[in-house]
């Protein structure tokens, strides 16, 4: 009878902070049988209702009295259906308490007002209340291993006792194999560090240890209890190197990217695969200088005069022009000085590959990843420009990733057979460089050889995106037609000048004539200037 | 200017130039539709050789200032126009950027001595409004209203305006918002205050809503719209559910009414605050009845002096003698060290790639790169020189946080942040002095350019969360 001795000791005790105890007769004899139980209980019932619907105002939380609401014990207990142990690879469901800190903590701010003293609103009450209850709720949900117990052997990794880098798992099964893990001939699956305790971090898989050369100690390893994730920590993680990549890791794995070891991991630098700088043909070909322009110069140098910036008929000539005597400059980009300084080039080497989640990845024949990733400090200096070519040089990722849309939209052909040749042109327009389009700044921003820093500052991490760009092989950003083109003016229709506007339409033909001996005017000037005959004014 | 001239066709008329050199432009372009186009092409062609007959062609003259400041002077406001509006050179010391000073000052000036006149005459009304106004305190807060109305009506109207005046007039505005904005806070709060078990009703919900639209639309008027406002979007509010609500709430008059007044007060003190005066230093500036003495000269960067002197453009004097490009080189080298020859390498590679380039301090770089110039658009690129060449830089202590730093005001402001490392002889070994003793000894700058190179990197930063998809 002790359990309902402590029911009403509760009750009192609850009761003791009310005002209205005194009014609700609550003080029955303890009973001795249990026919009386049942009596009392039913005597009391009219009473006793009031009391515990009173209970449960007390167990919601009222911050007025300050104390520190608990959920009601229900909850926590019941295993919740959304949240099923089932799938290996499911992870808690945090999306409640994202749904609050959506919010922000703005929404907190109390509202008081002045004749109360610091006194929350109803309002406020209520808000946070809400707010509270929706924290206790996510927290409610069991946590921790979310291993498989019917079949331990799908979900154990085991570490060799004597190598600490050797994890493999003898039964691999499971969803996150399909972007972790080796498997070799045996069907034992290999792991890297990272991927262990990630593994272990998020309470997929546990970790046991294993002895290869003294198999009669596995036994008494199987028995043990997994190691504990601190142990885990201390076994893997050896130095601040691994540290820092098992931070990249675990935040790009949680973001959902898919992410395995490049091969240069292990601290191997591969030899660079693709080369940075252009041909020296290619890089120049839009700074290169007109016939005309050239003849100004050879005369002027000829004569030993100025050069006569008066006749060279655009600014754009006289950018290339001034723009030809520092050709040096990136003619040779080999030159002495770097070599010299080759010597000592730190090579830092490229840790991760990344893909953008995908579910058509296969772990064995991967595309060309979206980033790679090469992990840094952030109290290290900036590399050297010839540590990041280097970088650049080896790196090989996705050249399609960072490529912004085409502004243009490409028209649709209506017959099919024209087609292929509609969209060659298109191409072929994409794809040259022209005068009257201006320099096409997202090359520069954008360059196919590019390189990630992953900065980590404790335990937050940057990243940043280095690529190659060279302002020289987009020549001149000046156009001449900038000053002189004026747009056609719009014309209005409804308005009194509708007299002029079909005299005009009535001329289009003949204008178009004309447009065509005005190009081919302009063309017959500049082919001579030009390998690529430009569109507007230029000389 | 005449209205019917577009921004941009006022920009290309007045800014034609990248550099003041002074070249006959044909005027030709591929898409005719009538044949008045073709004309007008010719006529545009024929006007502009005709213009450039009255430029004037006479250099310019530039003062190295090698007793105070170590700055490079333009004195003359005709050689500062040109020397500005012909590729943007130059910073005017009294004007964010183009030296607008002094006709800034003469429109307020003449703008102040007439009101101050007038309000001479006035005086005894004016005494006789704020009789009013100490007396009622609603008579005070639309009269207030009135004067907003009538700043944002000028706003609207003027149509040349600086710079300087569109950032002020934009800050009007914005405060102008702000104050609908605490009004629809304070409205909330009401709400808030008194709804039911801290529920709000749906009612209550309908109104805040609608002025939550009103509010976005109104901030959308104020910043997307043209340069102005309609002044009717704010004096709608009189009919809007803040005041009526206000007005109407049984509970908390009282501190309405207080809000209010103070909002009123706050109102007055802002309006006391932005009305300019003249101030005792003004008078000074006024030489006579009709003109002001000029206050404000252009600064020229060196690198700027030395690319407008290489083309020979300007002329530089020290104590009124010229100096040769050679020997201005010299004498920088002297006064600000050998690292004056990388920042010119840089400033020479980008402008002779058609980039107006400009000083980045203000954005933690060195250069910010526009693609036309300051008026037409925002610059895309700012950057960052790193100087390898330089003997100390081994012992440099930036890491990579400060280049994260720089990044992130440069993103702040929508700009690429290209890193541009320059490799040349290390400066003061060996190999660099024989370098300048051959500089010395022919006086062919573009050879000593022609011994570094320049490498460039763009620094972007990723956020994973962003680009999963």
């Amino acid at each position: 009878m002790i359990p309902s001795k402590t029911d009403g000791l509760l009750l009192n005790s609850e009761l003791s902070s009310d005002n209205t105890r005194s009014k609700i007769p609550f003080s029955s004899p303890l009973p001795s049988s249990s026919s009386s139980v049942t009596m009392s209980s039913f005597q009391t019932t009219s009473s006793v209702s009031i009391p515990t619907t009173r209970l449960k105002m007390e167990q919601s939380p009222t911050p007025s009295s300050g104390s520190t609401p608990m959920p009601p014990l229900l909850s926590r207990d019941s295993n919740n259906p959304e949240f099923s142990d089932d799938s290996d690879d499911e992870l808690q469901d945090w999306s409640l308490l994202n749904s609050i800190s959506k919010k922000g903590n703005k929404d907190f701010e109390p509202l008081l007002t002045d004749n109360e003293n610091n006194q929350l609103s109803l309002y406020d009450q209520n808000k946070l209340n809400k707010s509270r209850n929706m924290r206790f709720n996510a927290l409610a949900v069991k946590r921790g291993s979310i291993v498989n117990l019917e079949n331990l052997m799908t979900s154990t990794i085991y570490i060799n006792s004597e190598n600490h880098n050797d994890l493999f798992m003898l039964q691999p099964k499971g969803k996150f194999l399909e972007t972790m893990g080796i498997i070799d001939n045996n069907n034992i699956c290999h792991f890297g560090f990272e991927e262990v305790l990630y593994l272990v971090e998020r309470g997929s898989c546990m970790l046991k240890f294993w002895d290869i050369s003294n198999t009669s100690k596995n036994q008494l390893y199987q028995e043990m209890p997994p190691l504990s994730l601190q142990s885990a920590y201390s076994l893997l993680i050896t130095g601040e190197e691994r540290l820092n990549q098992y931070l990249v890791y675990s935040i790009l794995k949680r973001d959902g990217y898919i992410i395995l070891r490049n091969e240069e991991f292990e601290g191997k630098i591969s030899s660079p695969d693709n080369k940075l700088i252009k041909s020296n043909e290619d890089l120049l070909k839009n700074v290169k200088m007109s016939w005309y322009t050239n003849l100004l110069c050879k005369i002027s140098e000829f004569f030993k005069i100025d050069f006569p910036f008066k006749f060279a008929f655009s600014y754009f000539n006289i950018f290339t022009y001034l723009h030809s005597k520092i050709i040096k400059q990136s003619l040779s980009p080999e030159l002495s000085n770097i070599s010299k300084n080759n010597e000592h080039i730190k090579h830092y080497k490229i840790s991760f590959n990344i893909w953008k989640p995908s579910p058509s990845f296969k772990k064995k024949n991967p595309p060309p990843p979206d980033y790679q990733i090469s992990v840094f400090n952030s109290t290290q200096r900036l590399p050297k420009y010839s540590e990041i070519k280097s970088l650049l040089e080896r790196s090989n990722s996705n050249p399609n990733t960072h490529k912004p849309k085409p502004k243009v939209k490409i028209r649709k052909s209506k017959p099919e057979d024209s087609n292929n040749n509609t969209s060659i042109k298109l191409k072929l327009l994409e794809n040259s460089w022209d005068y009257s389009k201006g320099i096409d700044i997202s090359n520069l921003k954008y360059d196919p050889h590019r390189i990630t820093l992953a900065i980590v500052d404790n335990a937050t991490v940057n990243f940043i995106t280095l690529s190659h760009c060279s302002f020289v092989s987009e020549g001149p950003v000046w156009r001449d037609h900038w000053v002189t083109w004026r747009p056609p003016q719009k014309r209005k229709r409804n308005n009194y000048n509708s007299n002029n506007n079909n005299n005009n339409r009535r001329m289009q033909p003949k204008n178009s004539k004309n447009l065509q001996i005005n190009t081919e005017n302009n063309n017959n000037d500049f082919k001579n200037s030009t390998a690529e005959p430009p569109k507007s004014a230029y000389f | 200017m005449s209205k019917q001239l577009s921004k941009r066709d006022y920009n290309n008329k007045r800014f034609p130039r990248p550099i003041p050199i002074c070249i006959p432009l044909l005027h030709i372009s591929n898409k005719y539709f009538t044949p008045y186009e073709v004309l007008e092409s010719v006529f545009d062609t024929l006007n502009h050789i005709y213009s450039i007959g009255f430029f004037n062609s006479s250099s310019i003259d530039v003062i190295f200032d090698i007793y105070s400041d170590l700055s490079f002077k333009v004195l003359n406001p005709i050689d500062m126009s040109k020397i500005w509006d012909n590729g943007f050179y130059g910073k005017g010391i009294l004007s964010r950027s183009e030296p607008t000073w002094q006709d800034r000052m003469e429109k307020k000036i003449k703008n102040l001595l007439k009101s101050k006149i007038e309000n001479d005459i006035n005086i005894d009304n004016i005494d006789n409004i704020n009789n009013n106004n100490n007396n009622n305190s609603i008579g005070n807060s639309n009269f207030n209203i009135d004067d907003n109305e009538f700043d944002l009506n000028e706003i609207k109207i003027n149509d040349k305006l600086f710079s300087e005046e569109v950032t002020n007039h934009r800050r009007v505005l914005r405060d102008a918002w702000k104050k609908e904005r605490d009004a629809y806070f304070l409205l909330e709060k009401e709400i808030k205050l008194r709804s039911i078990h801290g529920e709000i009703s749906n009612e209550d919900k309908a109104i805040l809503t609608a002025e939550r639209e009103r509010l976005s639309k109104l901030k959308d008027d104020l910043t997307k719209g043209p340069h102005g406002v309609n002044p009717n979007t704010l004096s709608s509010r009189e009919n809007t559910p803040i005041l009526n609500n206000l007005e109407n709430s049984n509970i908390n008059t009282n501190t309405s009414i207080n809000n209010n007044n103070n909002s009123s007060n706050n109102n007055n003190n802002n309006n006391n605050n932005n009305t300019e005066t003249l101030r005792m230093e003004d008078y000074d500036v006024i030489f006579n009845s009709n003109n002001i003495r000029n206050m404000e000269y252009l600064e020229l960067d060196p690198c700027e002096t030395l690319f407008l002197l290489q083309l020979n453009i300007i002329n530089v004097k020290i104590n009124n003698k010229c100096v040769t490009f050679n020997e201005l080189i010299k004498i920088l080298v002297e006064t600000f060290g050998p690292i004056i020859i990388n920042e010119y390498v840089v400033y020479y590679h980008y402008k002779t790639l058609g980039w107006c380039v400009k000083n980045g301090l203000k954005f933690s770089c060195d250069w910010v790169l526009y693609s036309r110039g300051p008026p037409f658009s925002h610059a895309e690129f700012s950057i960052k020189v790193i100087n390898e060449n330089d003997s100390n830089y081994e012992n440099y202590r930036d890491n990579l946080v400060d280049y994260s730093a720089i990044s992130r005001v440069v993103s702040g402001v929508k700009k690429t942040l290209v890193l541009c490392f320059i490799d040349g002889p290390i400066i003061e070994s060996e190999e660099w002095f024989k370098m300048w003793n051959q500089f010395l000894k022919d006086g062919d700058f573009i050879k000593l350019l022609n011994n570094f190179v320049i490498n460039e990197i763009t620094w972007r930063r990723w956020a994973p969360s962003k680009t999963r998809m």
